[in-house]
């Protein structure tokens, strides 16, 4: 495994984002290549593509993630009638740049588990994509790129266009266009709208006849914000961006 | 209307008065604070410090103000507010008093990084005052400005004891594009911040909505106070857009079930991981396929 380094180089210039010494941690101590920091709150993240390339494969992601590994700790968001469940956090993306097949997005992805069956599924939404929100319709298929899941996903734009979820009341849009301010994201999912996603899975999937349709019997097992950049060889892709305060809630509508 | 002198801000007697009247007053709001009920402590949103603090912005001199003082004040010249101007802002340079007693300059030129450095100080030891008397963090506000973009005295309010806030005109409609702001912001610690002196410029209940709702969007700011107020009866738009704001049903945190941690020097290392999971529950960040 790569080891993870220290670096004193700022990559606030690509993502909008100051720390301390002391605070920014990458793959190489290089200038410029991929870069993580974290301070109080916020974290920048910088991925270059080319800086360093991937070990195996096309897909670079760097993923702010919670892991429930005990499942009888794990959260049951739809227990009780009338809830939402929401992931909110601040964002901003400097930096969105690409030559060639590469592409640079940000996904929010909940991963849930059937208590029943321990089937697990991802529900996900796009917040930020360079080639635009058109090319983002509901759609669930299966997890199988490089170090994927093999798990089903399901992937919507965060617009109110969606079966599967909806923006909270002050959330922006999904966006196509990088932006250097601050901007709430909040992305909420409801029993039905969780239902919906379900019923859609089994229909693409048949093999998941078995899997429950009841909202009820999922638990939330993981999340994360996942900025990630897709660069085939001859191709770059380059992603700077920061996010703070991230915050999974049950809401009452 | 003519206005006491700008104090020097780095005057022992000045700093010292100021010490002297919190620590009478700051008591008195913590005790009626201490005897509320707990529904209803949420009452004490915060103290603010300072006001607009800066040097020369809100008291200034005329060439020649001294000989004016003898004369009436209907007489005296009128000198436009020069906003991009970030030392004198067209009129005579002050300042000169304070950068000397802080021991920021005692010789050369006045430039900008002197005349914020100066307004952060006095903040900050008015803040740092206010905490060992037992202010909270989240409840002080230390209070700055700026007029021209991005400029430097924006950073006066951010220290490690108060939450900065700023007034806000020019970007009233939206705070996220006054640049200062959103500087200091990214680099600020602090729980919150706060619109703290508000207006903007327009009669009108949409353009208010739209600019209160943009101005409190962000969850890290605590409040927005509305100052100049005394044009609001010509204009109920400003009072129809506000209770827009107000009575817009918010969605009701029932559970929080995850709320980021602040990441500090001694668990960083541990957050940002590689490819291998941690397999203890948590929150971290992943670099994934990198092998």
């Amino acid at each position: 495994m790569t080891p993870i380094v220290p670096q004193v180089w700022d990559a606030s210039a690509f993502t909008g984002v100051r720390t301390p010494p002391g605070f920014q941690f990458g793959l190489s101590p290089d200038a410029n290549t991929t870069a993580v920091q974290m301070h109080g709150r916020e974290i920048g993240i910088w991925i270059d593509s080319d800086h360093p390339r991937p070990a195996l494969g096309s897909l670079l992601p760097i993923t702010p993630a919670y892991w429930w590994w005990d499942m009888s700790r794990a959260p049951i968001p739809f227990k009780d009638p009338g809830r939402e469940l929401a992931m909110s956090f601040d964002l901003k993306v400097p930096t969105a740049t690409k030559t060639g097949k590469a592409v640079a997005y940000i996904t929010t992805n909940f991963l849930f588990r059937d208590s029943r069956s321990h089937q697990q599924l991802w529900l996900g939404a796009t917040v930020f994509d360079p080639r635009g929100e058109s090319t983002l319709p509901d759609t669930v298929h299966l997890d199988n790129w490089e170090g994927g899941t093999q798990l089903p996903i399901h992937y919507s734009a965060l617009n109110q266009k969606s079966q599967w979820l909806h923006p909270g009341p002050s959330s922006v849009l999904f966006t196509d266009k990088p932006f250097t301010d601050y901007r709430k994201l909040e992305v909420c999912v409801t029993a039905p709208e969780l239902r919906a996603a379900l019923i859609a899975m089994k229909k693409a999937m048949p093999k998941l006849a078995n899997t429950s349709q009841d909202p009820r019997d999922y638990q939330l097992i993981h999340f994360n914000i996942n900025p990630e950049v897709f660069a085939p060889q001859g191709s770059r892709g380059e992603l700077g961006l920061s996010l703070r305060d991230v915050r999974v809630e049950m809401l009452a509508p | 209307m003519r206005v006491l002198p700008q104090p020097n801000l780095a005057s022992r007697h000045y700093v010292e008065a100021c010490r002297a009247e919190f620590r009478r007053l700051v008591p008195i709001v913590l005790e009626w604070r201490g005897k509320l009920p707990a529904e209803k402590k949420h009452m004490l949103i915060g103290i603010k410090l300072g006001h607009e603090t800066s040097i020369g912005g809100s008291g200034y001199h005329y060439e020649g103000g001294n000989e004016l003082l003898a004369k009436h004040a209907k007489d005296d010249p009128v000198l436009s507010f020069d906003a991009e101007n970030v030392l004198s802002r067209g009129r005579t340079q002050i300042g000169y008093a304070v950068v000397k007693a802080s021991g920021v300059r005692t010789s050369g030129s006045i430039t900008e990084s002197d005349l914020r450095d100066v307004c952060q100080r006095y903040l900050a030891t008015l803040c740092r005052a206010a905490a060992r008397i037992g202010v909270l963090r989240e409840k002080l506000f230390a209070h700055g400005v700026g007029w021209k973009d991005g400029e430097l005295l924006y950073d006066a309010p951010v220290n490690p004891d108060a939450c900065p806030a700023w007034s806000f005109y020019k970007h009233a409609t939206d705070p996220r594009l006054d640049t200062g702001v959103q500087r200091n912001l990214a680099c600020s610690d602090a729980p919150h911040w706060a619109a703290c002196e508000y207006w903007l410029a327009s009669g009108d209940a949409k353009a208010w909505r739209d600019a209160l709702t943009n101005t409190l969007s962000d969850p890290r700011c605590r409040y927005a106070c509305v100052f100049n107020w005394e044009s609001m009866a010509a204009s109920p738009g400003i009072a129809k857009g506000i209770h827009e704001v107000v009575d817009a049903k918010p969605h009701r945190v029932i559970e929080t079930i995850f709320h980021q941690p602040d990441i500090t020097k001694k668990d960083v290392d541990a957050s940002v991981i590689g490819e291998v999971h941690p397999q203890s529950e948590g929150f971290y960040v992943r670099l994934g396929n990198y092998g």
